[in-house]
């Protein structure tokens, strides 16, 4: 009898443990968690403002020449933007992580995480288009931040021997495991190429916020990279499948000259003329009060040329740079109409095809002079491409873009060019094509697995 | 639910028919008898009837039979060693329950809590330190846990330099980066909470589980120890007994002078130089306004030409003569002090115990403006009902507290040395902290808020409040439903809550910052505020909920004396939630107690960075977390003639750790021990060791780690924080399939003995463990998307002993004992798939973050190896290749572990104390001495930098500054610019790295039990007065820097209590 108490007991105590007995373990330990498993989780992976638009390195562009800065200035800059200014071999100082190469390589495990969980979904008809799209938008940037690689950690690719090295780790599965792939440029480009070309197939016209991919956006990367392949029949074409989508351009008569933000927060769609909003990643040389243009570049903007005042503005010691199409403090490195006027004015002018060339820079000029003051007679008929590529210098100031020119344009003999500067007394060159180009590969690339 | 009230129902009425069965038998005294602590049956009592003077004896189960005569009997039960118990039955009472209490003495036998059941020490095989009520009660610190340094043997409490506060070690370290702190039970549950809201004069004793028999019964939470903390119960056959304790403590205000900083002097005179090389004119030039110094703005003056070079000279002889250190000394520092006061009332008779208690604790800590106040309650009941058939346990505890915190964050290192609080005129000074100070005027001017900072000001226009509150109700149920077999059912509700208002006052330089940041000015030229003027108001709840449940059986068999079995099995089941909101009101209004709404998707100019724009912050979020547990566990021991013990426990533990399969979700672990009682053996004859135990165990503790998870997980965030106003994830995990927990291996082999007439008496182990399983993070090349991957990597291992001997010295009128406790712990990782590299050791061994290194501690020195200073410049000489060498950025980039010195653990791998107690007649004298042996420690010194070491270490003053002093000092010369890894290679170099060992006098306690005169005045039955310092400094320690290793920049800060305990 007794033993039946026991029994019941046992009985009792298993009864109230088991009950629920699913439920309690499988609660989730934190509720914001998630196992990404919805066509909105992947969607929500993919809008991480604060990752997937701002990758691009900006660390380069403390190389490019357009702008310099005093001793003083340079004195207060961190070590590797010390480093980075000087052209020096050693810039990142004994840092074995390099965040400016950590981070486009975050933006493919994201994108990663959304193809392969894409795939492995089993949806009905009516989400088919939203997945597809999804898709689309994660191969965007994954191109995207491979090609923001390139620019900052790889020579320029040059149709040579050099660009059939592989080189480049390419990480194409979600499967942090898996050992790297490496591709030639070559090779990768051509990757971009297709990747690009599919996503352009699911996506709309135009996104409804500018941080946010669209077909006009894949054209229009597909446009620089063929620019850099010194493809310029195909780099024309899909410009102008882009601007064909929309071809707006901000004109500049209206905008105050004296205010300190000529440009809106182009993130979501105050400014017609991003194709595509990105951000370079944030080094304080950017925004000192003593990094100034140099003054060869900023004689080149003529008289009644709007922008020395509205993307400039003088201060004590020099000429600071104000207007950044971001619209906030960090530096603009996505994509605007006016740069793919600007490509395919010089590939038309790479083609001979003049007229095309005159007339798309005529467009783009009359929005940046005082009304009325610009006119076409001043496009020479010889020298063109001179005069296009001076252009792409000045509209696209303080953009990724310089880098890029600097070293693709070193490729030709004619237009290549000695950088030189100098901090305490010392002068300091970066000969055209040096290795010192390609920004070296960190020391952490050194770990497992290999 | 209505399932518990049958289901007791049929029991209750099942056992009342059984024992009306038994009212019908002839005039025999029947009973048993058992000892009154442990239940356990006493073979052998005398039981003798008062008028006949017939006796018999118990049997071997306790049981006894008499004839007897008349209706009432009067009989006498006496048993060695315990006290005599006279009663009287009715011969209608069918059987006597004999309760005796062990005499005086018998009741040191120590019982061991492990939060499952209570034991004696003797019937365990595992490895426990009981802390008495006594031991424990000698520092009167208010936190608990501190209380147990230097008194437990194998626990120290981490001091290398970054280690939380309050981290404790027992055995050294059994996970590289799981959770390293032992796991604390508080009455039978673990624990989690603020262990500042117990209140440590409720506490019983403290049992500490150090290997794998003892703690294995706790599982995956056991692998870094278990403290077990009991509260009061009461006493049975007490009448009400009332305590009443007081103490009063202070703490000495930290020496903030000891640091030695630059002087203000040399610091203007650094800055001067700095100023002639254009260091600041990129500070002059931003278009931020960035903050400029004081001497500075003089230097610009000058420069400009709107002050003369006398008024120049005059003003920064001024500031010359000033020192920031001496006003925040005297201003924002102050004398801690604090008071507790706890009274107690206990008492029971035979069927019911009872502990009601209540605590107040009230400091002020040494930051003014700075509070804290506690309160506790509790409410402890044991009921026996039915004779002992029911037994109702009941705990009740609820703690508040109200902690004040308007002081915390003032760094005096960043402001200028030469500022001050309170100016000659007695009115607070505007310091140089954000913004240039004219910019600051001619915000003013223009109509913004006064934008000035003065930290005592800020001090009075804060009120930064936490109240925490804690709620635990712990019913139980025993039954004892036949001999030897109890079940339980026990359950624990806790409620905690943590409420935060942190309140700016619209007058704090906190809210006028904001809102001044935001103003801007309209169209028409009028001020507009997007922040408005006010408060801000920063409000964060957190409250937790947890049921505990937990159902056990417990069996004790004893037969014919011999063989003494005992077993517990369990299920238990455990629910954590914890909930979070966390929210901020702009323009809060006190005097209303409301704020106003503003606009949190606008970017605005920022007004003193016209190229900014950002968004209010506006940071509302909410948390939900899940800690569910189901575990089964069990736990046997078989004892032979009282000799031979074995015992043997299992535990499987199930969580709802995120997506780990369900075949990985729980983790299964065990433990197997043995003991022999050499003494009590017949062919025994050492008559000096007259008890002599030995003591083996194995098993297997284990270690949670909640933050993984075997799928890819990623956190979830709202519209509303992000710039695109759409929800967004961040990936927080890659995919990891392999997962699983960590558990620790270990063998301890052990002695407990007494020698002599109790002249000595003490414990000797020696243990070995392995982590096994452990998770590690290994650097993963970026382009694989991750810079960490996380999974079991590592392995460890680990040795030691423990050794503790109490002597009484001299046991007359004068008393004298002695407490020696020693440990040695040395543990290092064994396995490791991929080591740190030598800079992440370097700059993260000592604790900064977890870098294992295969065959060494997990926290260890190493440095640069450094052979001098240059005798013509000072530059510190380094190796680059084997080859002196002054590249310091190459010696630091091309450094291999090799080329690397490795000193030695960080953490003290020799540690104990001595303590020494005096008594005669009333007074008590007590202290204790430790030490901690065998570690290392790096001294801090200077670095230049880009700013030839403004406002840096004081060791400025010993540096090298004319050939021939390389041969008395190794601190480097100042360098004529920025040099490339110089400081870094300094700074961890060879000559900065000291060893550790010290001893030091912990405290000094004086008790004066004023009882027998006071006895026959009043109802005090007994009053005892203390005085107790603690933290008293070091006295003796082996580095040649002269530093205590464990308190680099401020000296440890000495207590000194005293108070009195009274009983009535």
């Amino acid at each position: 009898m007794k033993i039946k108490l026991v029994y019941f007991f046992l009985l009792f105590l298993l009864c109230r443990t088991l009950t629920g007995c699913s439920d309690i373990l499988d609660a989730k330990p934190q509720q914001s968690l998630l196992v990404p498993s919805k066509l909105s989780d992947f969607q929500a992976l993919l809008d991480d403002f604060a990752l997937m638009n701002y990758f691009v390195s900006g660390l380069s562009s403390v190389a490019v020449d357009d702008f310099y800065t005093t001793d003083g200035g340079w004195q207060s800059l961190q070590p590797i933007e010390r480093n980075a200014y000087l052209w020096k071999e050693d810039v990142y100082d004994n840092q074995v992580d390099v965040s400016d190469w950590n981070t486009p390589y975050k933006v493919v495990f994201n994108t990663n995480i959304v193809l392969d969980g894409l795939s492995d979904l089993s949806l009905e008809a009516e989400h088919l288009d939203e997945s597809r799209a999804i898709r689309a938008r994660a191969l965007f940037y994954r191109s995207f931040a491979y090609y923001a690689l390139t620019q900052t950690f790889f020579p320029a690719f040059d149709s040579g021997e050099s660009s059939n090295k592989q080189i480049v780790p390419v990480q194409l599965s979600s499967d942090v495991n898996e050992p790297a792939s490496y591709r030639s440029l070559h090779e990768l480009y051509q990757m971009l190429i297709s990747d690009l070309t599919d996503a352009a197939t699911a996506l709309d016209n135009l996104a409804s916020i500018r941080a946010r991919p669209s077909k006009m956006a894949c054209y229009a990367l597909l446009a620089r990279i063929y620019l850099l392949l010194a493809d310029y029949e195909d780099a024309a074409r899909y410009a102008s499948l882009a601007l064909e989508i929309n071809s707006t351009l901000l004109d500049y008569s209206t905008i105050p000259l004296d205010t300190d933000r000529p440009f809106p927060n182009s993130h979501l769609n105050a400014n017609e003329e991003v194709c595509f909003y990105a951000g370079m990643t944030s080094y304080s040389y950017h925004r000192a009060a003593l990094t100034f243009v140099a003054p060869e570049l900023y004689t080149l903007y003529e008289e009644d040329d709007l922008r020395k005042n509205i993307l400039f503005k003088k201060g004590d010691e020099g000429i600071n740079l104000k207007g950044t199409y971001t619209g906030n403090s960090s530096r603009f490195a996505g994509i605007t109409n006016a740069e793919l006027l600007l490509i395919r004015a010089e590939c038309n002018a790479r083609l001979g095809n003049h007229e095309q060339t005159k007339i798309d820079l005529t467009t783009l000029l009359k929005k940046r002079y005082v009304t009325d003051t610009f006119s076409d007679s001043v496009i020479p008929d010889d020298d063109l491409l001179n005069f296009v590529l001076l252009e792409r210098r000045k509209e696209l100031v303080g953009r990724d873009t310089s880098w890029s020119d600097l070293k693709r344009l070193n490729l030709d003999s004619e237009t290549a060019i000695t950088l030189s500067r100098m901090i305490d007394g010392v002068e300091y060159h970066l000969p055209p094509n040096d290795d010192r180009y390609a920004f070296p590969i960190p020391q952490a690339e050194g770990h497992n697995p290999s | 639910m209505r399932n518990i009230y049958l289901y007791i129902y049929i029991l209750v009425s099942l056992y009342l028919k059984v024992e009306a069965q038994q009212q019908n038998a002839p005039n025999i005294l029947k009973g048993r008898v058992i000892d009154a602590m442990t239940e356990l049956p006493l073979q052998g009592s005398t039981i003798r009837l008062n008028q006949s003077n017939i006796t018999t004896r118990s049997d071997s189960a306790g049981y006894f039979r008499l004839a007897t005569q008349g209706k009432e009997i009067e009989y006498t039960v006496s048993h060695v060693g315990y006290q005599s118990i006279k009663r009287t039955a009715s011969t209608q009472v069918s059987f006597e329950l004999v309760r005796l209490m062990p005499n005086e003495d018998k009741i040191e036998e120590v019982v061991v809590s492990t939060g499952y059941q209570d034991l004696p020490i003797t019937a365990t095989t595992g490895s426990f330190t009981v802390i008495d009520s006594a031991l424990y009660n000698r520092n009167t610190d208010e936190n608990l846990l501190t209380r147990l340094n230097h008194v437990t043997p194998g626990l120290i409490f981490n001091k290398n330099r970054y280690a939380s506060e309050n981290s404790i070690s027992i055995r050294g370290m059994n996970t590289i980066f799981g959770d390293s702190e032992p796991l604390i039970i508080l009455d039978n549950y673990p624990y989690e909470g603020d262990i500042e809201l117990i209140n440590p004069n409720d506490v019983e004793s403290v049992t500490v589980l150090k290997d794998a028999a003892a703690a294995s019964i706790w599982g995956a939470k056991a692998g870094n120890g278990v403290i077990v903390i009991k509260t009061k119960s009461g006493k049975q056959g007490h009448s009400p007994t009332i305590d009443f304790s007081s103490s009063f403590r202070l703490e000495e205000k930290p020496n903030l002078f000891f640091d030695r900083r630059m002087s203000s002097s040399d610091y203007i005179d650094t800055e001067q130089i700095l100023f002639e090389k254009g260091y600041f004119d990129s500070d002059e030039a931003s278009y931020d306004h960035k903050p400029i110094s004081k001497a500075v703005e003089l230097m610009i003056a000058r420069r400009d030409g709107h002050i003369s070079e006398a008024n120049f000279k005059k003003a920064i002889d001024r500031l010359r003569q000033n020192d920031l250190v001496k006003d925040v000394s005297k201003y924002l520092f102050r004398t801690a002090q604090t008071q507790q006061y706890n009274i107690s009332l206990n008492g029971g008779s035979d069927y019911q115990r009872y502990y009601v208690s209540a605590g107040h604790v009230r400091s002020k800590e040494d930051r003014v403006g700075n509070d804290a106040e506690r309160y506790t309650l509790t409410l402890n009941q044991d009921i026996k009902l039915f004779n002992n058939f029911l037994v109702l346990t009941n705990r009740v505890n609820y703690s508040q507290s109200e902690i004040l915190q308007n002081n915390p964050d003032f760094v005096t290192r960043s402001y200028a040395p030469y500022e001050r609080l309170i100016g000659d005129n007695g009115a607070y000074v505007s310091l140089v902290k954000d913004y240039r100070l004219e910019f600051l005027d001619q915000a003013k001017k223009e109509g913004l808020l006064d934008w000035s900072y003065n930290p005592l000001d800020e001090i009075k226009n804060r009120n930064y409040e936490r109240q925490g509150n804690l709620f635990r109700f712990n019913p139980s149920l025993e039954l004892r439903i036949m001999e030897g077999l109890t079940l339980q059912a026990n359950y624990q509700f806790s409620s905690a809550s943590n409420e935060i208002r942190n309140l700016d006052r619209a007058n704090s330089y906190r809210a006028r910052d904001f809102v001044n940041q935001y103003t801007y000015f309209d169209d028409n030229g009028d001020i507009a505020r997007p922040v408005p003027a006010g408060g801000i108001l920063d409000v964060i709840d957190r409250k937790g909920r947890g049921h505990y449940w937990r159902g056990q059986i417990d069996y004790r068999g004893n037969w014919s004396g011999v063989h003494n079995f005992r077993a517990i099995l369990g299920v238990e089941q455990r629910t954590d939630q914890t909930l979070s909101v966390s929210e901020r009101i702009y323009g809060f209004e006190e005097e209303f107690g409301h704020g106003h709404q503003v606009d949190g998707n606008t970017f605005f100019s920022i007004y003193n960075n016209p190229y900014a724009s950002r968004r209010i912050p506006t940071p509302y979020s909410m948390g939900e977390m899940h800690d569910n547990y189901r575990s089964f566990y069990s736990n046997a021991s078989y004892t032979l003639n009282d000799l031979y013990t074995l015992s043997g426990s299992a535990r499987v533990d199930q969580s709802n750790l995120f997506g780990v399969n369900t075949n990985q979700k729980g983790v299964p672990l065990y433990s197997l021990g043995a003991s022999w009682q050499v003494s009590d053996e017949k062919f025994y004859n050492a008559h000096f060791i007259p008890k002599l135990r030995l003591r083996l165990s194995f098993g297997y503790n284990g270690n949670v780690n909640k933050g993984l998870s075997a799928l890819p997980t990623a956190r979830y965030f709202q519209a509303g924080e992000s710039a695109l106003n759409l929800p967004f994830a961040t990936m927080e995990n890659p995919p990891n399939p392999n997962l699983r927990w960590e558990k620790v291996q270990i063998w301890n082999i052990g002695t407990d003995f007494t020698i002599g007439n109790n002249l000595i008496n003490g414990t000797v182990e020696y243990y070995r463990k392995k982590g096994e399983d452990l998770i590690g993070t290994v650097p993963y090349r970026p382009s694989s998307g991750i810079n960490l991957f996380t999974g079991n990597f590592a392995s460890t291992e680990g040795e030691g002993f423990d050794l503790t001997i109490n002597s009484n010295n001299l046991q007359g009128r004068l008393r004298w004992n002695t407490q020696f406790l020693l440990s040695h712990s040395r543990d290092y990782v064994s396995e490791y798939l991929q080591a740190a590299n030598a800079t992440e050791i370097i700059n993260y061994g000592e604790g900064l973050s977890r870098t294992p290194v295969e065959g060494k501690p997990l926290f260890a020195i190493y440095s640069y190896p450094m052979k001098g200073l240059t005798p013509d410049t000072g530059d510190p000489i380094g190796y680059l290749n084997d080859e002196e060498s002054q590249d310091y950025s190459g010696i630091i980039s091309n450094a291999e572990i090799k080329d690397l010195i490795y000193h030695g653990p960080a953490r003290p791998t020799w540690f104990g104390a001595i303590r020494n107690t005096f008594s005669y007649d009333d007074l008590t004298l007590s202290f204790n001495v430790s030490f901690s042996f065998g570690y290392y420690f790096r001294k801090q010194s200077i670095g230049y930098g880009e700013d030839f070491g403004l406002g840096g270490h004081g060791d400025y003053y010993e540096r090298w500054q004319k050939p021939g002093d390389e041969k008395i000092t190794f601190i480097p010369s100042m360098p004529e610019g920025f040099v490339a890894g110089r400081d870094r290679f300094y700074n961890n170099s060879s000559f900065l790295v000291g060893r550790g060992d010290n001893i030091r006098i912990e405290d000094i306690r004086l008790d004066w039990r004023i009882s027998t005169a006071l006895n026959k005045i009043t109802v005090i039955k007994g009053l005892n007065v203390f005085l107790y310092a603690n933290n008293l400094g070091v006295i003796w320690k082996k580095n040649r820097f002269g530093l205590d290793p464990d308190y680099q920049s401020i000296p440890m800060q000495r207590h000194f209590s005293f108070g009195l305990s009274a009983q009535m």
